[in-house]
C-alpha cells in the first residue's frame, strides 16, 4: 500500500464513518475501502461508466458512455484513455482483454468489436450488422480465453454467445432464445475461469449460467428476486482467488458472493448515493488480493472493497 | 461599496459605524471603576480586552476591507453572431480571439467570452486560458442586443483585477442601446475596446417594403406599392413575383410566366401594382424579388415583402376535417362536403380542407368569418394551431364551431386545450351517472433520446391532461429504485383533477430498461384487475433495446384484451429494433408508430390515449329536444318535428352557455348544441356529426341547410360598421397603427373608446392601446422586431342607445424578414462611440496582443472583506476578557510550579524516600500547626465582642516557615502564599452571627413570656 493509498483509504473509512450516521445507509454494509471517480469528461472522471476489465498487469480499463476509455491503476491513478472512434450510435457495453494485453471492446450499437492495443491504439475490427454466422446485433462483452478463443456474447434478438478462434474466425455460436435451458435472454456478461468454463450473466432470465468451452450448457443458479440467493438483472460477474463468484446485480443495486454451486456467500451494497451504496452498477472486476473494483455507474465512480473479508458481506443471519 | 472611505490599506464599507469608537473612553472610564477589584495589572489587562472586542465589533460593523493594487487583467469579449455578419467574418472574429490569448501574461490574466446575437450567453467565465474551440450556435440571430451583452459582460468582472470589455461586432444594433451601457462603463472605469467586424454588401437588392391599404371594401381595386433599394452601381434586372393568398398573380399576361420583369436602377425603386379585391375577409399578399444575375444580390434573405388587407363583410366559412391516409373514419369527408353543399344553399361561401394540409396562421383564419371543425381531433392541430384558434375567436372576433363525431370534444382530445376554455360545453363529465371508464398505462423508457427526462415527461403529461377525470392512468418506468414498488411511477388510479398526477410524473426519473416485460408485467397485472373499465390500453416509448415481454405475457394482454401501442424512438445513428416494437403492437392489436421528431411526440400519445377516451361517446339513438326560452339559432326548428340523432359525444354544458337543444334522458340533459359569446368571438359546440353514420336523417331533412345556415351566421365575426381610415407602418422595430375616426358628415369622432388586442407571430395576444393624439385621430405603437405577423383587432364604443357607435376592426401589418437583412454594412459610427465614451480603442484585427497592454489601466485595488477575521478575533477577545477577569493567575507560584515541573521532568531525582520525608514532615508540621493552635485558643481569654467587624487573621509566619520547609525550597522571600481562608471564615461568622440572633430572639421571647406569665400571675393575686 503506497502512502496516495493510505491517505485515500483514511479519506474513504472517514467519508464512510460519516455516512454511517446518516439516514438510508444500508445497515450491516461494510464502507468501501477506496472510492475514486467523479463526474465529467477529464482523467479521472466518468460518465456513466457501463464495463471495466483488468489486464495481467494488474492496470484496469473503464469505458463510459461518452466512449471514453481510461486505462488507471487499482488505487485509481490515471494512467493513459483514448475515444472510440465512433459514437454517434451509442456506446460500449463491455470490455474484454487478451492475455496479451490486447483491448477488446463490444461497441454495442455498431454490432462489433473494437480492438485496441493495450495503449490505445485500434487493433482491428470483429464481426458486423447481422443474424448470420459471426455477426452480430448488440453485442454485450467479449471474453478471451489462455489459448486466445474468443466468446463474444449479444442480445437484440440473437441472444446468443459466438466464438472465435485466436486469428478471428468464426468456430460455432450457442445459446439463442429457443435453446430449452441453455436459452439466453440477454446475456450480459461473460467470465472464463481457470477450468476453461464459461459463465454467463444471463441477466434477463436472472440467473448465471455456465457452459464449457464447446458451447455444452453445464448448468445454472439463480432465480428472479430482491432477497439474498435472488438476482434482479446480473449484469457482470468476476471470480476471487478462492474459485468463488461475485456478481454484479444492476436491478438490485448490489453485489452478490455466490460459491460454485450457487449458494449466497452475502451481499455488499444497496440503493443509494453514499459510500457504500450503489445506483445502477453494471460491472466490476476483481483485482489485486481480491480487491472487488465496482462500477457504480449511476454515482460515475468506482467502489473498491475487499472480496474475501467476511464482514464484507452481509448475510440473512447477521 | 462607492461611498466607502479608505485608509492606506483598509477600506470601509460604512465608515459610519466608525463613530462608535468615541464609546471607548467611556468604556475604560466604566471599566476602571467596575473591575476595582482585580488589581492594577489585572484590571488594565481587562480594560484592553474590552476595548479590543469593541474595536473589532466596530471595524466588522464598518465592513473593513483590506485592500491591494494588482496589475491582474480580466478581459472579456463580446463576440456578435448575428446573421447580418456574413460566416467569414465570425470566424475571423474567433481567430482574433485566439491570437490575443498569445499576448496573455500567465498567472495574471484572465479572458471571458460572451456570444450575442438577440440574446447573450456566456461561452466562458474569466479564466486563464481560452477553453472554447468555437463560438456557439446562434440563439436569436435575427437581433443584435448588443447593450444586453454589455450588461452581462458589466457581472462577469470580479474586483480582484483590472477590467477591461472587448467588443467584436459590426455595430448594427437593431434592440436596446448600447450606448447608455457604454456610460456605465464609463462611470465603472471599464475602458472598452472595440474590434468592428468590416463588410459591406455592394451589389445588393433590398425589398424594402410591399404596402397594401390595412382595410378596403369587397370589390375593390386597391394599389400594391413596392419598394426596392438596390444598392448597385449599375441597373439590376429581375423579375417580381407576386402571391395573392398563396396564389401566384400573373402580373404581365403578355409574357409567359406569372413574373413582372424589372430593371432597377441605382437607389430607391418605386412601383405600384393594381389587385382586385373580391371577397371579404383577410387577403395576403407575398411580393419577392429574383435578379436575373445572381452576382448582383448578395443576401436572398432580404428579397421578400409581405402585406395584407382585410376586407369587411361576410367573410368565408373554413371546414377543417379529417381526411387523407391518416383518417381512421370513413365518411368525414363526405359529412364535410355534405354540410359544405347545404351552406352553399343557403349563399355561405365555404371552403373545405384536410386538417393538417395547410397552416393555420393568424392572417390565414382573418380570410374567414368563422371556422368548423367538423370531427376533428386535438392531434390533428399542433399546439400553436390550438392556442392560435382561440386567440382567433377571443381576441380577433372570428366564429368556431365545434361539430362531433367519434373524434370531437372529450373522445378527440381536447381536453385542457385552449380549446375547451373557449367552447361553450365542458369536455368532462363531473356527474356522478354511471359512464364507463378507460384505463390507461404508459410505459416510459427514455433510451438515452437527448432530454430524454424532459420528453417523457411531457408526452406523459399530455395524455394524461386528455383524459377524463373518471378515466385510470398508471405510468412505469425503469428506475434504480423502483423494484420495490414495480417500477410504479404512478400506480394505476382514478386521474382525478390531474395536479396530483401531474406532479408526479414530473417527479419521475427514467433509467435505462433492461426487459420491456419486468416492467410491463406490473401494468398488465393492474389493468387485468381492472373489471370495471371498458377499455385498457397500454403505451410503450422505447427505443425497443430491452429485451421484449415473455410470451405469457402477451397471452395475458390479449386475454384481458389489453392494446398495446409501441413508439420507437431513437436518436442520432442509434439504431431502434423497429420489428420488436412493430410485433408487440400487433401482437396486442395496438399501433405502431416511430419517429426522430420529438416535437410530434405529445400528439402521438394524445391520439394513442383516445382508445381510453371512447367511453365519452354515447351511439344510442336519441331524438333531440327544444328546451324553452329558444335563441334565434333555432328559430327554424321551432314547430318541426326534429329527426333522430345516432349517437354523440358527453359533455357537460358551461354555466353562461345557452343550450337550446339536449338529449334528454331520465338523469340528465345533455347538451347537443350549446353556444355563447367569449370575448370578441363566438363559439357553437354541436355534440352529434358524421351525417353518414350518426345523421342520415339530418342531412336528408329539408331543414338541415337553413338550421346550420342561421347557426353559421349567428357565430361569424360581424362586419366592421364604420368606415375608418386606417394606416399601420413599420419603423425602427415599432409597429404603428393609426386610425382616423371620421362619421358620415366627416366630422372627426372624439373620445372613443377603442379596445385593441394584437396577436404576435408567435400565437401570443397582448392588449393594445390606441390613444387620441388629434382631432378623431388614434395611434397606438408596439413592439415588431420579429418577422412575422402581427393582426389586430378593435372593439370601439361612443355614446349609448340609438346614436352609440360601434364596432369591430382588423387590421395589422408584416414584417417580411429579420432586421439583420436590413444591414449592408458596418456601423462603425456607433462602435467608435461607445469606445471614446469609456476611454477604450479602435483595434483591428491585426493588434489582438494590445488587449492584454496594462499599459494604460490604472492599477485595480483587490479587496477582501475583514469580517470574519474580525468576529474571530472578538470571540477569542471576549473569552480571554472573561478569563481575566475569573482566574487570578500568581506569576511567582506559577514560576515556581514550572520550576518543579522541569525539575520532574529533568532528573526524576526524587526518590520514594525523599517522597516519605516530606509526608513526614508535612505531618510533623501538621502536628505542630494543631498544637499552635490550641495553646492559641486557650490564651485567647474571653470570645471577641459580637459587634466587632472581622479582621482576617495575621498568618503566623512560624507556621508558614515550617510549611515552606516541609514543601522544599521557598525561601522567605518566595514564601508561598497560603490562601486565606476569608471566604470560609466569612461564611462561619455569618453563620454564627445568624445562629447569635436566633439566640438573642429566642431569649427575647422567653423574656417577654416570663413578664407575661409574670402579669399574669399578679392579675391573678389581684383577683
Amino acid at each position: 500500500m503506497n502512502r496516495r493509498f493510505s491517505i485515500r483509504l483514511v479519506i474513504t473509512l472517514a467519508a464512510s464513518a460519516a455516512a454511517g450516521c446518516r439516514p438510508g445507509t444500508t445497515p450491516g454494509a461494510a464502507p468501501p475501502l477506496l472510492l475514486f471517480g467523479r463526474t465529467g469528461m477529464g482523467p479521472l472522471e466518468f460518465n456513466y461508466p457501463r464495463a471495466a476489465a483488468i489486464n495481467t498487469d494488474g492496470r484496469l480499463y473503464i469505458v463510459d458512455k461518452a466512449g471514453h476509455i481510461q486505462a488507471l491503476t487499482q488505487t485509481g491513478e490515471f494512467v493513459l484513455d483514448w475515444c472510440m472512434p465512433e459514437i454517434d450510435a451509442g456506446k460500449p457495453t463491455g470490455l474484454g482483454i487478451a492475455p496479451d494485453g490486447t483491448v477488446y471492446a463490444a461497441d454495442t450499437h455498431y454490432a462489433r468489436v473494437m480492438i485496441f492495443t493495450p495503449d490505445g491504439r485500434p487493433a482491428g475490427i470483429l464481426g458486423a450488422l447481422g443474424e448470420g454466422p459471426g455477426q452480430f446485433r448488440l453485442p454485450t462483452d467479449v471474453a478471451i480465453d489462455r489459448e486466445g478463443f474468443i466468446y463474444v456474447s449479444e442480445y437484440g434478438g440473437n441472444d446468443r454467445i459466438s466464438k472465435f478462434s485466436p486469428r478471428r474466425e468464426f468456430l460455432f455460436s450457442f445459446g439463442g432464445r429457443d435453446a430449452g435451458e441453455a436459452s439466453l435472454e440477454r446475456p450480459q456478461a461473460l467470465l472464463i475461469d481457470p477450468d476453461n468454463t464459461l459463465w454467463v450473466a444471463d441477466s434477463c432470465n436472472h440467473r448465471i449460467c455456465h457452459f464449457d468451452a464447446h458451447g455444452h450448457f453445464l448448468g445454472a443458479f439463480g432465480r428472479a428476486g430482491h432477497e439474498i440467493g435472488e438476482l434482479w438483472f446480473p449484469y457482470n460477474l468476476d471470480l476471487l482467488s478462492d474459485g468463488t463468484l461475485v456478481v454484479c446485480e444492476y436491478g438490485n443495486n448490489r453485489v452478490q458472493r455466490f460459491d460454485r454451486t450457487g449458494r449466497s456467500l452475502g451481499t455488499w451494497g444497496a440503493a443509494g448515493r453514499n459510500p457504500g451504496q450503489l445506483a445502477y452498477p453494471w460491472a466490476l472486476a476483481v483485482g489485486d488480493d481480491d480487491r472487488i473494483l465496482i462500477v457504480d455507474s449511476g454515482n460515475n465512480r468506482v467502489q473498491v472493497i475487499a472480496g474475501r473479508a467476511g464482514r464484507t458481506w452481509h448475510t440473512a443471519k447477521k | 461599496m462607492s461611498c466607502g472611505c479608505c485608509l492606506a490599506f483598509v477600506r470601509f464599507e460604512t465608515p459610519g459605524y466608525l463613530v462608535l469608537l468615541a464609546l471607548l473612553p467611556l468604556l475604560v472610564v466604566f471599566s476602571f471603576r467596575s473591575l476595582a477589584g482585580l488589581g492594577p495589572v489585572r484590571r488594565w489587562i481587562a480594560i484592553g480586552m474590552r476595548c479590543l472586542v469593541v474595536a473589532c465589533m466596530v471595524l466588522a460593523l464598518a465592513g473593513a476591507q483590506r485592500t491591494r493594487k494588482t496589475d491582474d487583467l480580466s478581459v472579456v469579449f463580446l463576440v456578435d453572431r448575428s446573421r447580418s455578419i456574413p460566416r467569414p467574418q465570425q470566424l475571423e472574429a474567433f481567430k482574433f480571439l485566439e491570437d490575443a490569448q498569445g499576448a496573455k501574461r500567465e498567472g495574471k490574466d484572465r479572458l471571458g467570452v460572451i456570444a450575442f446575437d438577440g440574446k447573450a450567453a456566456v461561452e466562458q467565465l474569466p479564466m486563464g486560458k481560452l477553453a472554447i474551440e468555437q463560438i456557439s450556435e446562434p440563439i436569436d440571430a435575427d437581433q443584435t442586443n448588443l447593450a444586453a451583452a454589455m450588461r452581462m459582460g458589466l457581472a462577469l468582472f470580479t474586483d480582484e483585477s483590472t477590467r477591461r470589455l472587448v467588443i467584436l461586432s459590426d455595430g448594427n444594433e437593431n434592440v436596446g442601446a448600447a450606448l447608455e451601457e457604454a456610460d456605465q462603463y464609463g462611470a465603472a472605469g471599464v475602458p472598452i475596446d472595440v474590434v468592428p467586424i468590416r463588410y459591406r454588401h455592394g451589389d445588393e437588392v433590398i425589398f424594402e417594403r410591399i404596402s397594401a391599404p390595412p382595410t378596403a371594401k369587397t370589390e375593390e381595386t386597391i394599389n400594391l406599392q413596392m419598394v426596392l433599394r438596390s444598392q448597385a452601381d449599375h441597373p439590376v434586372g429581375g423579375k417580381i413575383l407576386l402571391y395573392h393568398n398563396d396564389h401566384l398573380v400573373d402580373l404581365d399576361s403578355g409574357t409567359p410566366g406569372a413574373g413582372y420583369s424589372v430593371v432597377l436602377d441605382p437607389g430607391p425603386n418605386r412601383l405600384a401594382v393594381p389587385v382586385p379585391l373580391r371577397a371579404a375577409g383577410a387577403h395576403r399578399f407575398k411580393a419577392t424579388f429574383e435578379p436575373d444575375e445572381a452576382a448582383d444580390d448578395t443576401i436572398p434573405g432580404n428579397n421578400e415583402g409581405r402585406a395584407f388587407t382585410v376586407v369587411s363583410g361576410q367573410g368565408r366559412i373554413l371546414i377543417l376535417t379529417p381526411g387523407g391516409d391518416d383518417d381512421d373514419t370513413e365518411g368525414n369527408w363526405e359529412s364535410a362536403k355534405l354540410l359544405a353543399e347545404a351552406l352553399d344553399r343557403e349563399r355561405l361561401v365555404c371552403d373545405v380542407e384536410v386538417v393538417g394540409e395547410n397552416p393555420l396562421d393568424q392572417v390565414r383564419l382573418l380570410e374567414y368569418s368563422a371556422v368548423i371543425l367538423s370531427n376533428v381531433s386535438a392531434d390533428k392541430l399542433t399546439p400553436e394551431e390550438r392556442q392560435g384558434l382561440a386567440v382567433y375567436v377571443r381576441d380577433l372576433g372570428g366564429g368556431l364551431i365545434m361539430i362531433g363525431g367519434d373524434e370531437s370534444f372529450g373522445a378527440g382530445g381536447w381536453m385542457d386545450t385552449p380549446i375547451e376554455d373557449v367552447m361553450p360545453v365542458s369536455f368532462d363529465v363531473k356527474s356522478k351517472r354511471q359512464i364507463p371508464k378507460g384505463a390507461l398505462v404508459l410505459v416510459m423508457h427514455a433510451c438515452e433520446i437527448p432530454q430524454g427526462n424532459y420528453w417523457g415527461e411531457r408526452v406523459a403529461i399530455a395524455a394524461v391532461k386528455t383524459l377524463s377525470s373518471r378515466d385510470l392512468i398508471g405510468v412505469l418506468s425503469y428506475k434504480w429504485q423502483g423494484a420495490d414498488q414495480k417500477y410504479w411511477d404512478v400506480p394505476l388510479r382514478q386521474v382525478g383533477d390531474k395536479t396530483q398526477v401531474i406532479q408526479r410524473i414530473k417527479k419521475m426519473n427514467m433509467g435505462d430498461m433492461p426487459d420491456l416485460d419486468a416492467v410491463m408485467r406490473p401494468g398488465v397485472d393492474a389493468l387485468a384487475q381492472r373489471t370495471d373499465v371498458a377499455a385498457r390500453h397500454m403505451i410503450v416509448i422505447s427505443d425497443f433495446d430491452p429485451a421484449p415481454p415473455r410470451a405469457d405475457l402477451i397471452r395475458k394482454m390479449k386475454k384481458y384484451n389489453i392494446t398495446c401501442s409501441t413508439i420507437a424512438i431513437g436518436w442520432g445513428g442509434h439504431p431502434i429494433d423497429v420489428r420488436k416494437a412493430q410485433r408487440i403492437a400487433k401482437q396486442t392489436g395496438g399501433r405502431y408508430y416511430t419517429t426522430r421528431d420529438y416535437s410530434k411526440l405529445p400528439q402521438i400519445f394524445i391520439k394513442e390515449s383516445r382508445i381510453v377516451r371512447r367511453s365519452l361517446i354515447n351511439e344510442n339513438p336519441f331524438t333531440p329536444r327544444l328546451v324553452s326560452g329558444l335563441p334565434t339559432t333555432v328559430s327554424q326548428l321551432v314547430g318541426e318535428p326534429i329527426p333522430q340523432l345516432g349517437g354523440y359525444v358527453v359533455t357537460t354544458a358551461k354555466p353562461l352557455a345557452q343550450v337550446p337543444l339536449v338529449r334528454q334522458s331520465k338523469e340528465e340533459a345533455d347538451p347537443v348544441l350549446a353556444h355563447w359569446q367569449v370575448g370578441l368571438g363566438k363559439t357553437v359546440a354541436f355534440t352529434s356529426g358524421m351525417w353518414s353514420r350518426w345523421g342520415n336523417e339530418w342531412a336528408a331533412w329539408p331543414k338541415f341547410g337553413p338550421f346550420w345556415a342561421q347557426v353559421v351566421r349567428w357565430c361569424s365575426r360581424q362586419p366592421s360598421a364604420a368606415a375608418f381610415d386606417v394606416t399601420t407602418s413599420v419603423q425602427g422595430g415599432k409597429g404603428k397603427i393609426r386610425i382616423d375616426a371620421l362619421d358620415k358628415n366627416a366630422a372627426a369622432i372624439n373620445f372613443m373608446n377603442i379596445e385593441g388586442m394584437l396577436v404576435k407571430p408567435s400565437y401570443e395576444s397582448e392588449p393594445l392601446q390606441l390613444t387620441q393624439t388629434g382631432p378623431g385621430v388614434y395611434e397606438g405603437e408596439f413592439d415588431a422586431r420579429k418577422a412575422g405577423s402581427y393582426v389586430a383587432s378593435f372593439s370601439y364604443r361612443l355614446g349609448s342607445g340609438r346614436d352609440a357607435i360601434s364596432g369591430t376592426l382588423q387590421t395589422g401589418l408584416s414584417v417580411a424578414f429579420s432586421p439583420e437583412y436590413r444591414e449592408l454594412e458596418t456601423n462603425e459610427t456607433l462602435l467608435s462611440e461607445i469606445a471614446e465614451r469609456t476611454g477604450g480603442r479602435l483595434l483591428t484585427a491585426a493588434e489582438a496582443g494590445a488587449v492584454f497592454d496594462t499599459a494604460t489601466l490604472a492599477p485595480a485595488e483587490a479587496r477582501r472583506p475583514m469580517w470574519e477575521f474580525l468576529v474571530r478575533w472578538m470571540l477569542l477577545l471576549f473569552l480571554l476578557d472573561v478569563a481575566v477577569r475569573r482566574i487570578a493567575i500568581n506569576p511567582i507560584e506559577m514560576a515556581r510550579k514550572l520550576r518543579r515541573f522541569i525539575g520532574e521532568l529533568a532528573g526524576r531525582r526524587q526518590p520514594a524516600e525523599a517522597s516519605a520525608a516530606v509526608l513526614s514532615t508535612l505531618k510533623g508540621t501538621h502536628a505542630q500547626v494543631r498544637d499552635d493552635l490550641r495553646e492559641q485558643a486557650t490564651e485567647a481569654g474571653p470570645a471577641p465582642d459580637r459587634s466587632a467587624r472581622y479582621e482576617p487573621a495575621v498568618p503566623d509566619t512560624k507556621v508558614t516557615e515550617q510549611l515552606s520547609k516541609a514543601l522544599d525550597g521557598a525561601s522567605e522571600l518566595e514564601k508561598p502564599v497560603v490562601a486565606r481562608p476569608t471566604k470560609k471564615q466569612t461564611q462561619t461568622s455569618e453563620a454564627d452571627f445568624t445562629s447569635r440572633l436566633l439566640q438573642a430572639k429566642k431569649r427575647a421571647r422567653e423574656r417577654m413570656k416570663d413578664e407575661e406569665n409574670q402579669g399574669k400571675e399578679e392579675k391573678g393575686g389581684k383577683e
